[in-house]
Formats: structure tokens, C-alpha cells, sequence
């Protein structure tokens, strides 16, 4: 491989964004019953932490399987940390350099937290001299150190949520995938989860799949909004906020970043935001 | 790393739970097994013994491992991990060759324990350890191997709760089956259809088709679950097929003494003789080495009654070329196939033993079978063995035995005689005996 070469994370740009989607398609099935989960959608991610915002059905967590590596595009090019994900030793290099929490995941009962976060040490192929290192430190990010040796069936489900999270961090990885990563935690939980996730993102690409636009505000550099399976708004979460309290009041209980988001999905113009 | 992560397996998985239900189930049928019954088997107290049983055991655990197999097979669709490890580098193969590992650290633990006990149990009666066991040993866990793989991929394909317990049943149906059709398809069978018999080893050429056929399978349906191309499972299918239709056409010899003539061959070293040193010198094949007190102890009081040097010729005409060779003055004893308590060196049925011992010396095989031939047999046999051990028959209560049996040396001359009538077929001097 040459520096010449297109497939060469040394002929990626420098400013190449971490996550390039172009022209992004994803359909199910086939014939009449096909159905268009992204359709031509192209977006840039660069450091920082998004969020991914949109109703059911929207497409969210079909672009976070794509970036996941796990789903086929359809059409379109996906590039993550300058590698085309189509070529098999690009997918598995970048699968080394990528955390992803789904949302919903299962485990193995019998293991305990240190066990299945150092069994995903081991298959994302983290160096061996330093897997006990990483374990420990992705285990104690999350808060479960005194959970170490607790067997994953003995958890609660905002435990569990954090022990995934831990096998997602213990890679140390470029691009940080969270689909729902919020539900099942105490309030208190969610705090601690927003500092890490803050603090994650100061050198990693985060992209958060969810429903709750207080976490998007609290977390998130970016808000990606999706609906019917295209990109409809890329702003900063306080443009939302600005929406919101432009077009409504707190009197029906919502919030201003609720209404904001409700309003830019449906259309409205944002201040000041990139949409597409 | 890896090594941690079998290890982990080992632990966590069912690795652990397969070893000691492996273990406890085989040692619960060795102690079934070695229950005092009027069972009989193929035990010899030797390494091809060990091995034999091993492979009767198979029969069920072979389906164990391959319920192991499916339960370990399937885990990851079954408890919803397959969307986190579809992200993760490690190639699939990879992760099922450390989940399977474990497994067959497992199975060749419990198969170790198994056959560390029968070892240790019957250690001080092992006479004999050749017979190729190690090639039989190597296709006992080959089987095994072969049905834990099968058990895997189908777990695998078929990730389902119940896959397991019906991966057990059609493993078990599929080896068993073939066994009671008689035909070659028994040949295929993954466990407990070694062909074993005392005096007999493989023949190699035979088993290393079946080692192949075996390895074929194991790797078919590795590759078949694993491979992130599942049509590489087709080289060793290939493979496993060839020698499938190597094997399958074998003819079917069974001898009766419970293996098939086509994969084995005389054992020179099992048929070598072993004798006694006291006199008289009674000999056995090396293989039931193990047998010699017991059976010089139950031969010498007959041979007692017999004049010296006047049966060697009457014996081991059923099986001549399993009987040993002899030099003057012995007395060599064949057959002793199945004559053994299994995993001890006791005989069994020792008075059996000893009817059939009084029996191979004093039969009589002459074409013509007249009352009077008839007669002389059933004294000569209550004479050596006893009234009461003879049976009830009009002989036992002859006047001529009544009177042989208070005259010792009337009674060895009788017993000349008759040997001699016997080898000769003289019908007149039967006739003259039982007068």
C-alpha cells in the first residue's frame, strides 16, 4: 500500500472528517415490498460529541448499524477514520479503532464485569500486554469498579447499560457508536454518564442515537436531525433551544429544546444551523 | 491471551459443566457396567480393554458432546450478543475456535477421567498393553470430536433452546440405528462402533480412512458454522465423502466375537503364549494374560483326572488359530474372549469356565454320535467333573461311574480309553466303555 493509494489511512487528508457518509442508501426487502431506510444521505462527523435525533422509524439506528460496519449500504460510500468500510481489512482495521453500544444487547450471565469486558478486550484485539490495563480503566470510567467481580447476571439493567459501555470504551476507540445509550439509568447515573461522554469527546467522534433531547443539549456538540430517512438539520443544540422558545411557551410542559426539535423536524427554519 | 480466553470459556461457558457431566455420566455406566450381572462383553485386561469400553461409552456421551455443542453453538443468537460481536475485528472462526476449544479441552478431559479410572481401577490386572489401542484411542476421540463439532454447528445454525436436547437424540438415533442394520452404513458411525475383539488389532489402512472420514466431518461442520464463507466447508466434505464411500462398502464380517474381519487383523503379540511355571504347564494367549492363576487353578484338578500327554490334540479345534502354540507337556487354553469379569482379572462364571474346560478336553468329534458315544461322554464328564456339576443326567447315577468313582486308578485307565476311542472314532470301544 502507497501513500498514492485511495484505501491508505496515510493518503487520508488531515482534515478528513472521521465519519464521511456520501450519497448514503439503505434499503430493506426487495421489489414492492422494499423500503427505504436512508435514503442519499451525506454527512460529516468530526471529533466532538453528536447526537442523533429523529422519531420512530426515522432511520437512527439503521445509520448506526451502517456505521457500525454491521449493515450494507445499499449505495453510497461510507468512509470511517479515512478507510472505505467495504474492503474487508479497512472494516477491520477500523472495527479495532470503534465502540458501539446497540440498543438492545444481551451478555453472558456467567461472566463477571471484568470477565466480559475483558473478553471484548480480547476479540477487539486490543494488545495483550496492556488488555488488563484497559480493562480496569473502561470498567472504572463507568462507574462499576466495585462491580468488577459481580456476574453480569446479577446486575441491574443501568449497570448492564454501563458495563456495555465499558466494552465499548476498552478499545480506547476513535469513533464512539451509542444507540440509546441512557436508557435504564438513574438520574444520578445519567450525570456521571454525561461527564464521561463530555469527556470522551474531547478526542473521539461520539455519535448518540436518542430520544431525549435534555441529554443532546446537556452532551452534545452537534445535533443530526433524521426524518424518513434523510439528514434534515445539522445545528448546535442551543439553535434548537433558540427555536423552541421562539415559537412557544413552557405553559403544555414542554421544554424549549423539545419544542425546537418538534418544529425543526417538521420544517421550521433554524437560526442559524447547516441543514440539508 | 488465547489461552485466557479458553480458559474463560472453559470456566464460564458450559466448558465446565460438559467435563464433569462427561465424566460423571461415563463413570456412572463403568460402575453400572461393573455391577455383578451375568453380563458378558469383549473385556480383556489390557490397554485395547480400556480402550474398548471407552468406545462403548460413547454411545451416550458422544450425543452429550453434541448437546454440548449446540448449547455452546447457539449461545450468542440465544442470549443476544450477535449485535455486539458483529462489530467487534476478531473474525468469527477465531471466537468459535476459543468457544470450541473449550469444549474439546471438555470432552478430552471427561474422556481422560473416564479412562483414568477404569486405568486406575484395573491397573494391577493389566497383562497386555499393544494391540494398536493408541490408533483405536485416537479414533475414540476423533468420534467424540466429530459428534461435539456436529452439535456446534447445528447450535449454531440453529440457535434455538431446544436445539440441544434434539441434537442429543438424532446423534444418538444416527449412531445407533445403523448398528442393529447390519449393513456398512454401521461403519460410519461416529462412537461405539470400533470394531474390538481380543487378539485383534486395526488394521491401519482401514484406520486411516476412518480418521479421515472423521477429521472431514469435524472440520465440515466446523467450517460449515464458522467460516465466514460457509462453501470452504465443502474441501473437507469433499473430503469426509471420499472416504465415506471408502468405508461404507467394506464388508460386514461379524465373527461373533463382536468385530468385523475387514477392520482388524490377528494381534501376533496378544496371541503369543504365556504359561504357567508349575507343572503341569498351562498356557494362554498373552492377551488374557491376566486370566492364567485363575484359569490353572480350575484346569489342573481336570487335568488331574487325565492320563499326561493324552488331550492336547482334542483341543482348541473350534478356534485353531487363535489357540497358542504349545510344546510337549502344556496345555493350552484358547477362547478366553469375554471370559473376564469386566475390569477385573477374575474370571467369570468360573464354573462355566470350567464345564467348557472339561468339555474342549472330552468332547468328542466323531461323525457318528450313538447312545453309546453319548453315554461314555456323560460319564467321562461326571467322572472329571463331578456328579453334581455334570447335571442330573441318567450318567450321573450309572452304575459304571458309581464304580469308576471308588476306584481312582480304574477311573484314570477309563478315561485313557475313552480319549483314545474319542481320537479314533471306534464306535466298538464306546460301546465296550459304557458296558
Amino acid at each position: 500500500m502507497t501513500s498514492s493509494d485511495p484505501r491508505s489511512p496515510a493518503s487520508a487528508a488531515v482534515d478528513d472528517p472521521t465519519i464521511r457518509l456520501s450519497r448514503l442508501s439503505v434499503r430493506y426487502g426487495r421489489g414492492r415490498s422494499a423500503r427505504t431506510a436512508l435514503d442519499s444521505v451525506d454527512l460529516d462527523l468530526n471529533t466532538g460529541v453528536h447526537g442523533l435525533l429523529g422519531p420512530n422509524g426515522a432511520g437512527k439506528t439503521t445509520l448506526m448499524r451502517v456505521l457500525a460496519t454491521i449493515l450494507s449500504a445499499t449505495s453510497g460510500e461510507v468512509r470511517l477514520l479515512g478507510r472505505d468500510v467495504r474492503h474487508e481489512r479497512d472494516r477491520r482495521q477500523i472495527r479495532r479503532q470503534l465502540g458501539y453500544l446497540p440498543q438492545a444487547f444481551g451478555s453472558y450471565p456467567r461472566f463477571t464485569v471484568r470477565e466480559f469486558v475483558g473478553y471484548f478486550a480480547w476479540l477487539k484485539e486490543v494488545p495483550s500486554r496492556r488488555a488488563a490495563a484497559a480493562v480496569d480503566r473502561a470498567i472504572e470510567r463507568v462507574g462499576l469498579a466495585d462491580r468488577a467481580d459481580t456476574r453480569m447476571k446479577s446486575l441491574s439493567g443501568g449497570m448492564l447499560r454501563r458495563a456495555g459501555l465499558a466494552q465499548a470504551l476498552v478499545n480506547d476507540p476513535d469513533v464512539l457508536l451509542l444507540d440509546e445509550p441512557t436508557v435504564g439509568l438513574d438520574p444520578e447515573q445519567r450525570i456521571s454518564f454525561r461527564r464521561l461522554l463530555r469527556e470522551v469527546g474531547a478526542d473521539t467522534t461520539v455519535l448518540i442515537s436518542t430520544h431525549i433531547v435534555d441529554d443532546v443539549a446537556a452532551i452534545c456538540h452537534q445535533a443530526v436531525l433524521v426524518r424518513e430517512g434523510r439528514v434534515v438539520l445539522r445545528t448546535h443544540p442551543s439553535q434548537l433551544e433558540r427555536l423552541g422558545e421562539s415559537i412557544g411557551s413552557t405553559q403544555d410542559g414542554t421544554s424549549a429544546l423539545e419544542r425546537g426539535y418538534t418544529a425543526a423536524l417538521h420544517g421550521r427554519d433554524v437560526p442559524s444551523g447547516v441543514a440539508q | 491471551m488465547i489461552a485466557r480466553v479458553v480458559n474463560l470459556e472453559l470456566r464460564r461457558g458450559a466448558g465446565l459443566i460438559l467435563f464433569v457431566g462427561l465424566a460423571a455420566v461415563g463413570l456412572l455406566m463403568t460402575a453400572m457396567a461393573g455391577l455383578p450381572s451375568d453380563r458378558t462383553g469383549a473385556w480383556s485386561s489390557s490397554g485395547p480393554g480400556i480402550v474398548s469400553w471407552l468406545n462403548t461409552t460413547g454411545l451416550v456421551l458422544g450425543p452429550l458432546a453434541a448437546a454440548g455443542g449446540a448449547w455452546v453453538g447457539g449461545r450468542d443468537r440465544r442470549l443476544g450478543v450477535g449485535e455486539l460481536l458483529a462489530a467487534v475485528p476478531k473474525p468469527r472462526w477465531q471466537r468459535d475456535m476459543a468457544s470450541f476449544g473449550a469444549l474439546l479441552a471438555a470432552v478430552i478431559g471427561g474422556l481422560l477421567v473416564v479412562a483414568a479410572v477404569v486405568t486406575a481401577t484395573v491397573l494391577p490386572a493389566i497383562t497386555y498393553v499393544g494391540g494398536r489401542w493408541q490408533v483405536s484411542a485416537i479414533l475414540v476421540s476423533l468420534g467424540w470430536i466429530a459428534c461435539l463439532a456436529i452439535g456446534f454447528a447445528l447450535g449454531r445454525l440453529v440457535p434455538h433452546r431446544w436445539t440441544a436436547p434434539v441434537v442429543a437424540l438424532i446423534v444418538y438415533l444416527l449412531n445407533g440405528i445403523p448398528t442393529y442394520l447390519d449393513n456398512g452404513v454401521a461403519q460410519l458411525a461416529l462412537v461405539s462402533n470400533l470394531p474390538s475383539g481380543d487378539g485383534q488389532r486395526l488394521r491401519l489402512s482401514v484406520a486411516a480412512v476412518a480418521i479421515v472420514w472423521l477429521v472431514g466431518l469435524t472440520s465440515s461442520a466446523f467450517l460449515a458454522g464458522s467460516a465466514r464463507r460457509h462453501h470452504w466447508a465443502l474441501v473437507p466434505a469433499v473430503l469426509a465423502v471420499v472416504a465415506a464411500t471408502q468405508l461404507a462398502p467394506l464388508p460386514v464380517q461379524w465373527n461373533g466375537n463382536s468385530y468385523s474381519a475387514t477392520w482388524t487383523e490377528p494381534d501376533p503379540d496378544a496371541m503369543s503364549r504365556v504359561c504357567s511355571t508349575d507343572e503341569p504347564k498351562v498356557c494362554l494367549n498373552a492377551v488374557h494374560a491376566s486370566l492364567l492363576p485363575d484359569v490353572t487353578e480350575l484346569v489342573r484338578p481336570i487335568l488331574a483326572e487325565l492320563p499326561p500327554g493324552s488331550v492336547a490334540a482334542e483341543q482348541g479345534t473350534e478356534h485353531p488359530a487363535e489357540r497358542p502354540a504349545t510344546a510337549p507337556g502344556e496345555f493350552a487354553i484358547p477362547f478366553l474372549e469375554g471370559r473376564t469379569k469386566l475390569f477385573t482379572a477374575d474370571v467369570r462364571d468360573p464354573e462355566g469356565l470350567r464345564a467348557e474346560l472339561a468339555d474342549s478336553f472330552l468332547r468328542v468329534w466323531c461323525s457318528d454320535q450313538t447312545p453309546a458315544v453319548a453315554r461314555a461322554y456323560g460319564i467321562a464328564t461326571a467322572l472329571v467333573l463331578g456328579r453334581q456339576a455334570a447335571g442330573e443326567g441318567a450318567e450321573s447315577h450309572d452304575r459304571v461311574t458309581a464304580r469308576l468313582e471308588r476306584d481312582p486308578s480304574a477311573r484314570r485307565a477309563w478315561l485313557a480309553d475313552y480319549l483314545d476311542a474319542g481320537r479314533t472314532c471306534d464306535l466298538s470301544a464306546f460301546a465296550e466303555l459304557v458296558s
